[in-house]
């Protein structure tokens, strides 16, 4: 019995999580967040980063930092577009507060293949926020906006 | 409470100071009896600062600590290994704003919370458990509070973890890696060893309400050079402890000259948005009476037993 109800305490902090985010991502006018990584696979552990990407815009750190302090947790933000279409966080996102997807550009043609080798897993066609370009995308360095954890009780002082 | 200054990760800076300032006179307000264990470094600024404990010892002064002192944490487990009744030791980051509730003090080993399993993950971590002879996985506990009710157990804890850390004269490893093995991973091992369960203040991952039932704060790391938490741990400091603030604002200067690698990071870069500490004084309180005038120790009112 202890699985379900771990699976259902999951759900349930997830569902609490993005409804946090998508609330501050209101507050702070920032439109779509994707919340991607542990939390997106619900293999969320305590005390790890909360995984987003956010379009750059000036008060995307504000609104970090809300998170940060109202979740408790370090959050991490990536720009879609700059990161690179085979990393993984594309693959599972759970797109909240949708204004409009953010659109990042892969090779003509390109699959991915699962890890065990079947011949396609999904195609990036498939994917609503991918848009095939014509030619080699360049992958531009990743540079990730961090807020660390807001430190244990500070909120007291 | 203890503090080695032996050790070459300690330093002196105005923000961490004064948080332990803050967290020394929440503890005397908190319990009925606090002490100290330190060097005489550490005694001479416990009695410049007027921290309010009710007895200073200088049990690290002649602690033996060739190729040990990268260990930061083996201050700690000397102040736990001499102590001779129910107890607990925090750290001098550590804000106490309640006592702590009985259910915690029924334990007979008692820390802050379970740690984090991937802290001790990292290849220098598994080398550090290979070298203890430890098993990967073991659970952990930090250390911020240590101690329980058995004091005859708590030492052995103690003392395991002193000559446990023997085993490190002299290596590579970092000394925080090897502090959190000897504190915070041996915790989990000898408790496991043992049989005995470690009772928690907060669970793992606490929620706010948790953490605000427990009325408990812990700076790690960069949060005590924060300058936004130092400003709001000085304005605490002035409005609750208004003496205690007034004789840090007096006395910090001749702390600064007790150590040789003495810093002001915070002070000497106040700028015009930062308060000094005798404006902030004024704006809370109104003028105020000279630093010399401040009596060298602040009134207590009886707290919960420990």
């Amino acid at each position: 019995m202890a699985a379900p109800r771990k699976n259902a305490e999951l759900k349930q902090a997830l569902d609490q999580l993005c409804a946090l985010i998508a609330r501050l991502a209101r507050k702070y006018s920032i439109g779509t967040v994707g919340l991607t990584g542990i939390d997106a696979r619900r293999t969320s552990m305590a005390g790890e980063a909360v995984e987003l990407l956010v379009v750059p815009s000036k008060m995307a750190l504000p609104f970090a930092r809300a998170l940060s302090d109202a979740s408790g947790r370090a959050v991490r933000m990536r720009d879609p577009q700059t990161l690179p279409y085979t990393h993984p966080f594309h693959y599972c996102v759970r797109w909240l507060n949708v204004d409009r997807l953010p659109v990042c550009p892969f090779p003509r043609g390109a699959i991915l293949t699962s890890i065990n080798g079947a011949p396609t897993a999904i195609e990036l066609t498939a994917i609503p926020h991918f848009a095939p370009a014509m030619g080699y995308v360049r992958a531009a360095p990743l540079a990730p906006d961090f807020v660390p954890a807001p430190a244990l009780g500070s909120f007291l002082i | 409470m203890s503090l080695w200054t032996k050790t070459p990760m300690f330093s002196v800076h105005r923000g961490p100071v004064l948080i332990q300032t803050l967290a020394t006179c929440l503890a005397a307000r908190a319990f009925e009896e606090t002490e100290f264990v330190t060097d005489d470094r550490g005694a001479a600024i416990a009695k410049l600062l007027g921290w309010p404990f009710t007895n200073i010892s200088t049990a690290l002064e002649s602690w033996p600590t060739d190729g040990l002192g990268h260990i930061w944490a083996l201050g700690k487990l000397v102040a736990c290994a001499v102590q001779e009744q129910p107890f607990v030791q925090f750290d001098g980051d550590v804000m106490l704003f309640k006592a702590l509730p009985k259910r915690v003090e029924r334990f007979r080993l008692i820390a802050q919370s379970p740690d984090y399993a991937h802290y001790y993950t990292s290849p220098d971590m598994l080398a550090a458990q290979r070298i203890a002879g430890f098993p990967p996985a073991a659970p952990a506990f930090n250390g911020g509070l240590l101690g329980g009710n058995d004091v005859a157990l708590v030492r052995a804890y103690a003392w395991a973890g002193l000559e446990l850390a023997q085993k490190f004269r002299g290596s590579p490893l970092n000394g925080t890696t090897t502090s959190m093995l000897v504190e915070q991973y041996q915790l989990g091992v000898f408790a496991q060893r043992v049989g005995v369960e470690v009772g928690t203040l907060l669970p793992l991952h606490p929620t706010r309400k948790q953490v605000a039932k427990a009325g408990y704060a812990h700076l790690t790391g960069g949060a005590k050079r924060d300058p936004e938490l130092i400003a709001r741990a000085e304005q605490r400091l002035a409005r609750d402890f208004p003496e205690a603030y007034v004789r840090f604002l007096a006395m910090w200067p001749q702390v600064e000259a007790l150590t040789p690698r003495g810093g002001c990071e915070y002070a000497s870069s106040n700028s015009s948005a930062e308060p000094t500490g005798h404006q902030l004084l004024h704006d809370l309180q109104g003028p105020t009476a000279p630093p010399s005038r401040v009596p060298s120790a602040h009134a207590r009112k009886p707290a919960a037993r420990r």
